[in-house]
């Protein structure tokens, strides 16, 4: 049986490359993710463990903050504590760094890397000790004067800025100008992933990165002879005596009373390695996410390539049963094949996912993105994996179809009885609601009891499962409709509409001399046209024949567009679940700011200097112009497990004028209530711990500690203002950071406000971070953000859809091949070769069309039921947009076009003569 | 070797030193040697031979399905071996009836879709008297609406006999439309096609090996090794057998 197994590869070696194309593709985006992201951390390991060579010991401040987003807030230390360090015992020598934001402003005025994705504005002091400095000076000298700075090579070269110029910066200490004194690299590279760098004397850090008489940290080196733990007992002692009190890296929970604490050299190159891992370890999740979607799809796509081709060899089987080959024998055969398949698939689905990585990160080195070190990291486990997943997956698929094999008759071989294609209704429908309501189930659980989203995932992957079992049952009669001749004609319209597009981007090209524009342009008629040609194709015979086809077998069918189903179903939830939080966010923003123009910072780690608010204050015609402050804290919620704190966002503001350009909807006490040491509370918090006003509440802040705060106040509108509100007074008191992340300016009553604008964008251009816009634009630009996620998951949900393109050209092509005597008398009796490709092409597009269909009533679903879930989060708006889903719809049909080429090509290049005589 | 024809008849279709050779120097297999033969219209015509002769080769290259190595293959007066692949699709939907051995219908479309399908394919609205003519000939009565594969073989042929007619072609080529067929079956199409020469005026170009087939055409052509070798007019079934018995078949 094992020869017969192999013989049946070998001679069917393009029925193996169609099927395998799936297992390839779903391996090679697993695997290319996998080398990607352990290429990056092995560059960032190598790059950390470069620039912290050197180090023996750290001292840092012991108190820190987990913000939600996977980053850490951590306390500063006072200054003086470096001097106890360069007088322990054992140590050579010490620096003190202090690291924080500072946005370089180019020569137009643009500030660099401040926008809502860029990488981050770094800005660090001057460290004179060059084994503890990361930076190497490559052009210029070192900062001496106050208004000195170094600023990276990748910065230089992309601002033309070099040694001697003037540079604006603006930190938090408002915008500056400084003189280029010295271009540097990041140990060797010439920016770390994109992130500007701005290097100060330790005095103008601390001042404008930092908090004067305060350092981040302190590095040092031993003496020859100390080894790192003897240096750390020195230090820990020397800092006892000072009266620091201090702990190990690995203390956990730290004591709120430690001050400081200790790291020898290895365990600070474990910290940044920890702290990579981490901030990719999201990023990871969500990639892996994407490639679990892809690899579903995959297995549709596999499953159904082995249905169609064991279909077709069935009778080969049943005379393998009638010599004498047992159901055993034959299922092993099967899945054999599907053994060899998984193997040379997944080894080839390895080799194109190291080039993937390799692609992805010249990508971004030609994107400005600076990845340290060079060749692809091919991890032992990711080749194991890759080959465990792949062969898994074809394995898993193969089953059933083996199965079914295995079950011919013997008989079969002599007779000429209908074999496959058939199924029962009734039972494929009871079926497929009992899946259907686990998988809501699921779902719902998970959205709205405790379950997670692991939960909801699995419901998806149930729905999607339910969906494609019922699929059959409905085939039929959804793609009559689908395939009706009136339905060429809405395509034709839509090609029209694609057409239009495509000549108007030429033009515009042509116009602007834009090559992108051209070719993109050119692309896109290509693709209206084939539309065009696709809506013609619904027309007459090869129409009919096309439809028919697709009829033809309704399993085939249903499989086939599952596969597209599920890529397209997540596109439309996406799309819906964007274009509803984009509503959402408007709604939000339209009811609860009341201030004319709001300045917002573009960048997640720069803000706005108080001297912003200030300044717009003093422009005539401002009635109140005023802050927003705030990050996370630790707050002691009553319910909450002593130890396990939540981590919360607390907003500052000025008590007094808050109300005035802000509305959070008090209940009871209000913004001007708010006084130093008290808080307000969004009313679900207070409900939840049954509080009345005068209660208190304990807040840990990073540098003031465990506070306790007095309830003055209850609103009900937390999605600006989060769960907590304070003063300025109390703000200031408690974190060293002092900035703005958004100031909102109330027009005088009867002030021309375009006017209005044109003064205040005189302040606002100073700083470049900060964005002048009117309440309704600031409600637009926020909703625009969701956009830029939206595209990456619209990237990644791309590669689940090649896939099922593959899907459909390959049970084209197998049924192509299944039909070729048929085709061969299509074109004696006078059918074209045109006519013959437009049969084709519109059974593809019916299939497209059905699991598109399929798709976007799942992604509906799914989107109305997460934004019931999410209507605690601010969700207000169930937004279902027709244009986008009209594009989805057009989008999938495309899919169809597309995924014909190859197939049509073929089948009207079919000899005719041959395919008459074939047998 | 050329044969004469009566010079009251019109030429439906003739191949002119038609040449066609598979493989190259030693492997060289001449399936059709200078072939020279003209097929009269209105009238039937059956080709037979021995395995190998060509017979099928020349039906095809006369049809367009098939290209020659050298020669040439005119229908009326058109040169179709200097025609187009797209030319040769037309010539073959608007002028050319096919009835094959088996697989002669589309299974998605039913009986009355099949007949009329080079009709369709061409954009053209079928002559609707004339296939009602036609279709009535055939005896399917409601069977009309049924799909290929709710018939029986015989009434599979008889629609493909059908839908060979109903285009008007300027010949039919049939390749053993009978081969799988029991005689009875067989009989009806072999009728069928005999009525369309005598009641219609159409051309048919038959190849088969069975003499009783070949027995309903006006003329038997003989091929052996590539050639024409004989030929009988009015045959019976008798001298049919005799003349296959000669050429030792």
């Amino acid at each position: 049986m094992f020869r017969v197994a192999l013989k049946s590869i070998l001679g069917h070696k393009l029925r193996i490359v169609l099927t395998a194309v799936a297992v390839i593709l779903g391996v090679a985006f697993f695997s290319g993710t996998r080398v990607f992201t352990d290429t990056i951390l092995t560059a960032f390991d190598d790059l950390f463990a470069e620039v912290n060579a050197n180090v023996d010991g750290q001292v840092r401040g012991a108190q820190s903050v987990d913000d939600p987003f996977g980053g850490e807030e951590r306390a500063e230390i006072p200054a003086p504590v470096l001097q106890v360090i360069e007088d322990a015992e054992g140590v050579s020598s010490a620096a003190g760094t202090i690291e924080g934001w500072a946005v370089i402003i180019d020569a137009d005025g643009k500030a660099l890397n401040a926008g809502p994705n860029s990488a981050p504005p770094l800005g660090f002091n001057w460290t004179e000790n060059e084994l503890l400095n990361p930076l190497r000076l490559v052009e210029g000298e070192a900062p001496l004067r106050a208004d000195d700075v170094v600023i990276d090579r990748a910065t230089a070269d992309e601002t033309d800025y070099g040694v001697g110029d003037e540079v604006l910066i603006q930190t938090k200490a408002g915008t500056d100008e400084y003189t280029v004194s010295g271009i540097a690299t990041f140990g060797s590279t010439d920016s770390p992933l994109g992130a500007t760098i701005a290097v100060f004397t330790s005095a103008t850090a601390q001042r404008v990165l930092g908090s004067p008489t305060y350092f981040d940290s302190v590095e040092y080196t031993a003496e020859e002879g100390v080894d790192e733990s003897e240096l750390r007992e020195n230090v820990i002692a020397a800092l006892d005596t000072a009266g620091y009190e201090s702990v190990l890296y690995e203390t956990d929970p730290v004591p709120p009373n430690a001050e400081v604490q200790v790291l020898t050299g290895d365990e600070v190159r474990e910290d940044s390695q920890d702290t990579i891992r981490e901030s990719l370890g999201f990023f990871n999740t969500f990639l892996t996410i994407f490639v679990v979607v892809a690899l579903v799809v995959s297995a549709f796509v596999i499953y159904n390539s082995f249905s169609i081709t064991v279909a077709q060899r069935l009778r080969e089987m049943a005379l393998l049963r009638a010599i004498g080959a047992r159901r055993r024998q034959v299922l092993g055969a099967v899945l054999l094949e599907a053994l060899v398949t998984g193997l040379v698939a997944s080894a080839l689905g390895l080799v194109l996912g190291i080039g993937i990585a390799s692609g992805l990160q010249a990508l971004m080195q030609s994107l400005g993105v600076d990845i340290p070190g060079t060749g692809a990291v091919i991890e032992p486990a990711t080749v194991i994996s890759a080959f465990l997943v792949g062969v898994l997956v074809t394995l898993i698929s193969a089953v059933l179809p083996a199965r079914r094999a295995s079950r011919v008759p013997p008989i079969a071989a002599l007779r000429d009885v209908a074999l496959g294609g058939s199924f029962k209704p009734f039972r494929r429908t009871v079926i497929a609601a009992v899946v259907l309501a686990l998988g809501i189930v699921s779902i719902v659980a998970g959205l709205f009891g405790d379950g997670g989203v692991a939960l909801v995932g699995l419901g998806a992957f149930v729905v999607f499962i339910g969906v494609a079992v019922l699929s059959p049952v409905i085939a039929q009669p959804v793609a009559r409709v689908l395939g009706a001749e009136p339905v060429g004609f809405v395509v034709i319209a839509f090609g029209a509409i694609v057409l239009l597009g495509g000549a108007l981007a030429l033009i515009g090209g042509i116009v602007d001399l834009n090559p992108f524009l051209v070719v993109f342009g050119a692309l896109v008629l290509a693709f209206g046209w084939a539309y065009v040609r696709s809506g013609v194709a619904a027309q007459g015979m090869s129409g009919k024949l096309g439809r028919e086809n697709a009829l033809r077998n309704p399993l085939r069918m249903a499989r086939t567009g599952s596969a597209l189903m599920i890529g397209i179903g997540l596109v439309a939830f996406i799309t819906i679940f964007a274009a509803s939080a984009r509503a959402s966010v408007e709604d939000i923003i339209g009811e609860q700011v009341i201030a004319d123009f709001v300045v917002s910072s573009t960048s997640f780690e720069a803000g706005l200097p108080p001297e912003l608010a200030e300044e717009l204050q003093d422009v005539p015609g401002v009635a109140v112009a005023s802050g927003v402050r705030g990050g996370a804290v630790e707050v002691y919620e009553p319910d909450a497990e002593p130890g396990d704190e939540p981590v919360r966002f607390v907003s500052a503001v000025d008590p007094t004028l808050a109300e005035e350009v802000w509305d959070l909807g008090f209940i009871q006490g209000s913004a001007d209530a708010i006084g130093p040491n008290q808080i307000g509370v969004w009313e679900d918090r207070f409900d939840d711990f049954d509080a009345e006003l005068g209660d208190t509440i304990d807040i840990g802040f990073l540098n003031g500690g465990r506070q306790t705060l007095e309830i003055v106040a209850v609103y009900e509108n937390n999605e600006l203002a989060n769960d907590y509100v304070v003063s300025f007074e109390t703000w200031e008191a408690n974190v060293a950071d002092q900035f703005d992340f958004i100031v909102a300016v109330k027009a005088e009553p009867g002030t021309d406000l375009d006017a209005l604008r044109a003064d205040l964008e005189v302040v606002t251009d100073r700083y470049p971070v900060g964005e002048l816009e009117t309440a309704e634009e600031f409600g637009n630009s926020q909703a625009d953000q969701i956009n830029a996620i939206l595209n990456l998951v619209y990237g990644l949900l791309a590669f689940a859809i090649i896939i099922s393109a593959f899907g459909i050209a390959n049970t084209l092509a197998l049924s192509i091949f299944e039909r070729t005597r048929e085709l061969g008398l299509l074109r004696a009796v006078g059918m074209s070769r045109s006519q013959m490709r437009r049969m084709v092409r519109w059974e593809a597009v019916i299939v497209a069309l059905f699991g598109t269909g399929l798709g976007v009533l799942i992604g509906v679903f799914f989107g109305w039921i997460l934004v019931e879930a999410l209507g605690d989060l601010g969700f207000g708006v169930l937004e279902i947009p027709p244009l986008q889903l009209g594009a989805v719809v057009l989008f999938g049909a495309g899919i169809g076009v597309i995924s014909a080429l190859w197939p049509a090509y073929k089948a009207s290049k079919l000899n005719v003569l041959e395919s008459i005589a074939t047998d | 070797m050329s044969v004469a024809m009566p010079p009251t008849t019109t030429v439906a279709a003739r191949a002119v030193e038609a040449t066609k050779t598979y493989g190259e120097g030693s492997t060289e297999v001449r399936a059709l040697d200078h072939v020279s033969i003209e097929f009269a219209a209105s009238r039937f015509t059956a080709i037979m031979g021995p395995s190998g002769s060509g017979k099928s080769t020349l039906l095809h290259c006369v049809a367009g399905l098939d290209e020659l190595t050298s020669g040439k293959v005119y229908l009326g007066d058109l040169d179709i071996t200097a025609m187009s692949e797209k030319e040769l699709t037309e010539v073959r939907r608007d002028r050319i009836g096919f009835i094959f051995q088996a697989f002669n219908l589309v299974p998605t479309l039913t009986a009355i879709e099949n007949i009329t399908l080079p009709m369709t394919l061409a954009g053209r609205r079928p002559d609707q008297q004339w296939v009602d003519n036609v279709v009535s000939t055939i005896g399917l009565g409601d069977r009309l609406s049924h799909r290929p594969s709710e018939l029986s073989g015989g009434q599979q042929q008889r629609v493909a006999v059908a839908r060979a007619l109903a285009s008007r072609p300027s010949i039919i080529f049939a390749d053993e439309p009978t081969g799988n067929l029991d005689s009875r079956s067989g009989g009806e199409v072999l009728g069928f096609m005999r009525s369309a020469v005598d009641d219609f005026q159409q051309t048919i170009v038959m190849v088969t090996h069975d003499a009783n087939a070949a027995a309903h055409a006006d003329r038997v052509v003989f091929l052996a090794d590539g050639r024409v070798v004989d030929e009988i007019h009015e045959p019976t079934a008798d001298a049919i057998f005799d003349k296959m018995r000669a050429l030792g078949d």
